[in-house]
């Protein structure tokens, strides 16, 4: 559906050209739901802006459903009023001079639509976007939420191939923006419109995405589902930039089988159900670590520690555990009993454990 | 954000039709400011190293500039513009920034009115407001003078208008509107959320104004005190209503009484360039720090697609006592020299203001005016000018402002400072330019009609009409565009249904502006004049310096009836945009 090939987006500075994107291809399928993520300035706007063509790449490619729309070969740029696209805006952009139905339906007035077909499909849309009964509300009388679903609706109502979301809820409170983030989710479900959506909040993008573009300093550094980044991301900024980790270094990593095994800190470890063959970190998340029976004799991956601090937060409780003179972060249940100073044992499970390289 | 650098081999691979097209809108509309502003300007320059002061005469000298640069009477002249221009900046600075700020944050009373009302000295010209400031406050006749005379029982008149203070406090007058509507829009549009942070953070009203008010707005104001200035620098009309007859001239009306009164009989041109490039170095300075003060407003984007209610400041004990203080305003701006010109126009000759007088009142001077040719003519002139050039103005800003603060196309920065430079072009400067220009291309036969007129103020009002227009497309959030391209509409669409019913109020007030500019403007005018081109402003002056004053008065009651209709025409054409939920100023 999309495809981005050694996408290059240049600007020009003092003493030469910044480069806000550099050299970043990717493939998106029909249908699917695809997050960039980044923290800000990583270039995933100006991905999504190349995308749109708001914003004039200095080389590569893009193809939208077959398309080409842009190729910096043959210097093709196709404006973005041509591009099967829509697009959603961090600040809205609701016009202030319009009604609702206004605003959703310029975009089949943009088409040449007959006026007579417009009203049915506006009102239709404004149904789907939890707006009914506001067509002739004036724009400015809306709320951030309500304005927010007038953007959505303008971006849904021509059936546009792409969908191209930029931070849509990031201002949005809290409450409104999960509530939001679901909604988008069936929506994109029910209408199965391929949509690039831009975040830099990890949790959103891993709620909603199929799969989800990791983006840093311009460059892409991993693609993958929210699963695989999170469970077995290949390089250790995604680590971490999503959720939290635990790094353990660790030397001498041999394969013997199906498992391998490395020496650490701690002491040796099990490494299992992994494919790689280098690192010198051991990535674990916090809450995949588990309290064991101190009793327990030398099963593997099992460490004596003392707790050095514990606070409660609700659904668990985040632990700091001394293991071997480093500190661990350990996250577990709330019902776990733990007090400073306790005397505990730590079991990292060798099926979680991820080789990377600290690079 | 890591900072890569790296070689620029990248656009090279775009098309030669691609890159040809990026330059389209710049260079067409380079073209057509290229020759409305810089060609009369090389001309002045041209001209001011000729001995006959005319640009396509042989030889070179630089005489004209030894002649006016090492006389003391040159620099005497530079010394009372400059006492000029600043006393009518603080001013009107001062009494317009309050006035703002009372109608756009404070629970003044009758807001609305005051709003509509404030631009009414605009309908004023201000030659009409001197020659009213003349008949009241005059030794000899001025009825303010008598009043006091009688009053207290003195010898002589206490106040004499004829004087450095009479001419800044005129200006002053005239200078507040222009300051109201460059900073209401700023005030109306800050954030009120920044104020509210300041008073929950425990400060109260004075320093709240003091230390986030103030310095939030600190570009804004600047820039309308630069502007103010070089207004200051270059204006004519009254310097030369109330300056010249007593001999206290300042650099413009020393250029108009070189072009038209000089001793010799023949316009001195040499001279007058020679001089019209020091005003250009200094307005040029000055206009230079104009744009940095804007620019820096730019960097504060109030206006994004999410709306807000400004919230007000409640005065308290002060209201009433701000109100009349807006209220004098009034009376002293406009009340009072309308007042008098009506006076004078129903009599039979210049006279005080008693009730013996009342006996002679006549409409013979407003019969004149309908019965006589030339002051029909000029009054289809001036309307037929005004309009052309209003609307020349309002098109050709929202296009430069387009361009320049949106497009991406090359060279924008060239079109910018080109829109901007006529500022620095006082209108006599313009007025000497267009003569050089038309008389030497004779092929375009526009030398003593009106459309040299119509051309001078298209130039003359460009800057005035591109900078507000620059505003409103700094302040419009560059996501409302973008968001019409993504929903599939093309440029002229997005143009159409967004930009400019977006931008209407600013560029609805842009051509009334211009128009009402245009309708009182003297000094262009005045040096392009013709028989065929009078315009009433002209006549007026004429009347006026040809010891007419009754007729004089006659045709300005009429000025000001005809500038009072545009301005309540538009006052209702803007209030019925604002069911759109557009705010006219």
């Amino acid at each position: 559906m999309l495809s981005i090939r050694n996408l290059q987006v240049a600007y020009p500075i003092q003493g030469g050209f910044h480069l806000a994107v550099r050299d970043t291809s990717l493939e998106v399928a029909a249908g699917e739901f695809f997050t960039l993520l980044g923290p800000s300035g990583c270039g995933k706007t100006t991905t999504l802006r190349s995308v749109a063509g708001l914003e004039t790449p200095t080389g590569g490619r893009i193809d939208i459903g077959g398309v080409t729309v842009f190729d910096g070969d043959s210097g093709l740029i196709t404006p973005p009023q041509k591009r099967n696209i829509s697009m959603v805006f961090q600040s809205y952009a609701v016009w202030p001079h319009m009604t609702v139905a206004q605003n959703v339906g310029f975009p089949l007035e943009s088409m040449r639509m007959p006026k007579s077909e417009i009203r049915p499909k506006v009102l239709e849309t404004l149904r789907m976007v939890g707006l009914d009964g506001y067509e002739d509300r004036p724009a400015t009388q809306l709320s951030g939420g309500q304005q927010q679903r007038v953007a959505l609706g303008r971006a849904l109502v021509k059936g546009a191939d792409l969908l191209l979301l930029d931070e849509p809820l990031s201002n949005l409170d809290a409450k409104l923006r999960e509530q939001m983030r679901s909604e988008l989710r069936t929506l994109q479900t029910t209408l199965g419109q391929t949509t690039i959506y831009v975040t830099h909040d990890q949790e959103e993008a891993l709620s909603l995405s199929d799969r989800i573009a990791l983006m840093d300093g311009g460059d892409l550094i991993e693609t993958g589902t929210p699963l695989e980044l999170y469970l077995r991301p290949r390089h250790i900024f995604t680590a971490r930039f999503i959720g939290q980790a635990e790094f353990i270094p660790c030397s001498g990593l041999t394969r013997d089988g199906d498992s391998q095994r490395a020496e650490t800190p701690f002491g040796p470890m099990l490494v299992t159900a992994n494919d790689r063959d280098e690192g010198d970190l051991l990535l674990v998340r916090p809450e995949h670590i588990q309290f064991a029976d101190v009793s327990r004799g030398d099963a593997p991956n099992c460490f004596d520690g003392q707790v050095v601090s514990a606070s409660f937060s609700g659904k668990h409780v985040e632990y700091v555990v001394a293991v071997a003179d480093r500190q661990v972060a350990v996250q577990a249940a709330s019902h776990t009993i733990n007090k400073a100073g306790d005397k505990v044992r730590l079991h990292i499970p060798p099926e979680l454990l991820v080789p990377l390289k600290d690079s | 954000m890591t900072d890569a650098v790296l070689a620029p081999d990248d656009r090279a691979g775009l098309s030669l039709r691609w890159r040809l097209a990026r330059w389209v809108p710049s260079l067409s509309l380079g073209v057509l400011l290229a020759w409305m502003v810089l060609v009369p300007l090389a001309l002045v320059l041209i001209s001011s190293f000729k001995p006959t002061g005319f640009p396509s005469d042989k030889g070179w000298t630089t005489e004209n500039y030894s002649d006016v640069y090492f006389s003391a009477e040159f620099w005497e002249l530079v010394g009372n513009t400059v006492q000029f221009a600043f006393g009518a900046t603080i001013m009107a600075l001062s009494l317009g920034a309050l006035i703002a700020w009372l109608v756009e944050r404070s629970d003044l009373p009758m807001k609305g009115l005051v709003r509509a009302l404030v631009i009414l000295p605009m309908a004023t010209p201000p030659v009409l407001m001197a020659i009213g400031w003349v008949m009241l406050l005059s030794p000899r006749t001025g009825a303010i003078n008598d009043l006091l005379i009688y009053l207290f029982n003195l010898d002589s008149a206490p106040i004499n208008i004829y004087s450095m203070g009479g001419m800044i406090f005129v200006e002053g007058l005239a200078l507040v509107p222009s300051t109201f509507l460059i900073l209401s829009p700023a005030f109306r549009n800050m954030d009120p959320s920044l104020e509210e942070a300041a008073f929950t953070s425990g400060a109260g009203l004075f320093t709240t104004i003091r230390k986030i008010f103030l310095p939030l707005l600190a570009p804004t104001i600047m820039a309308a005190a630069v502007f103010l200035l070089i207004v200051g620098f270059l204006v004519f009309d009254i310097p030369g209503t109330i300056g010249m007859p007593v001999g206290i001239f300042v650099l413009s009306s020393q250029v108009v009484y070189l072009a038209n009164d000089a001793p010799g009989g023949l316009p001195e041109y040499g001279l007058i360039s020679a001089m019209a490039i020091f005003f250009l170095v200094i307005v040029l300075t000055l206009a230079w720090s104009y744009q940095r003060y804007t620019r820096l407003q730019g960097q504060f984007v109030t206006v994004t697609g999410k709306g807000w209610r400004p919230r007000s400041v409640a005065l308290g004990k002060w209201r009433w006592p701000a109100f009349t203080m807006i209220a004098v305003y009034f009376l002293l701006a406009v009340a009072a020299p309308v007042a008098i010109l009506i006076w004078t126009s129903l009599m039979p000759y210049q006279s005080g203001v008693s009730l013996d007088m009342l006996e002679k009142a006549t409409l013979a001077n407003h019969i004149d005016f309908f019965s006589n040719r030339r002051a029909v003519q000029s009054s289809i002139n001036s309307v037929l000018i005004a309009i052309a050039a209003s609307t020349a103005v309002a098109l050709l800003s929202v296009l430069v402002s387009w361009v320049v603060i949106r497009s991406k196309a090359p060279g924008r920065k060239i079109i910018d400072a080109l829109s901007f430079l006529p500022i620095a072009i006082p209108g006599t400067l313009i007025g000497v330019g267009l003569i050089y220009v038309y008389l030497t291309i004779n092929f375009i036969p526009i030398y003593g009609t009106i459309w040299i007129i119509m051309i001078a103020y298209t130039t003359n009002y460009l800057s005035f009409g591109s900078r507000a227009t620059h505003g409103v497309m700094i302040q419009l959030h560059a996501d409302l565009e973008d968001a019409a391209k993504t929903s599939g509409a093309g440029w002229w669409r997005t143009m159409r249904r967004i930009i400019v019913p977006l931008a209407f109020p600013a560029i609805a007030a842009v051509w009334i502006w211009v128009l009402a500019h245009c309708m009182r403007e003297l000094t262009s005018a005045l040096l392009l004049a013709g028989a065929n081109n009078t315009t009433l402003p002209v006549l007026l002056w004429g009347y006026w310096s040809g010891g007419e004053p009754n007729k004089a008065a006659a045709i300005g009651v009429w000025l000001v009836f005809a500038m009072l209709i545009c301005v309540a025409g538009w006052q209702i054409m803007a209030s019925r945009s604002k069911s759109s939920g557009r705010e006219a100023f």
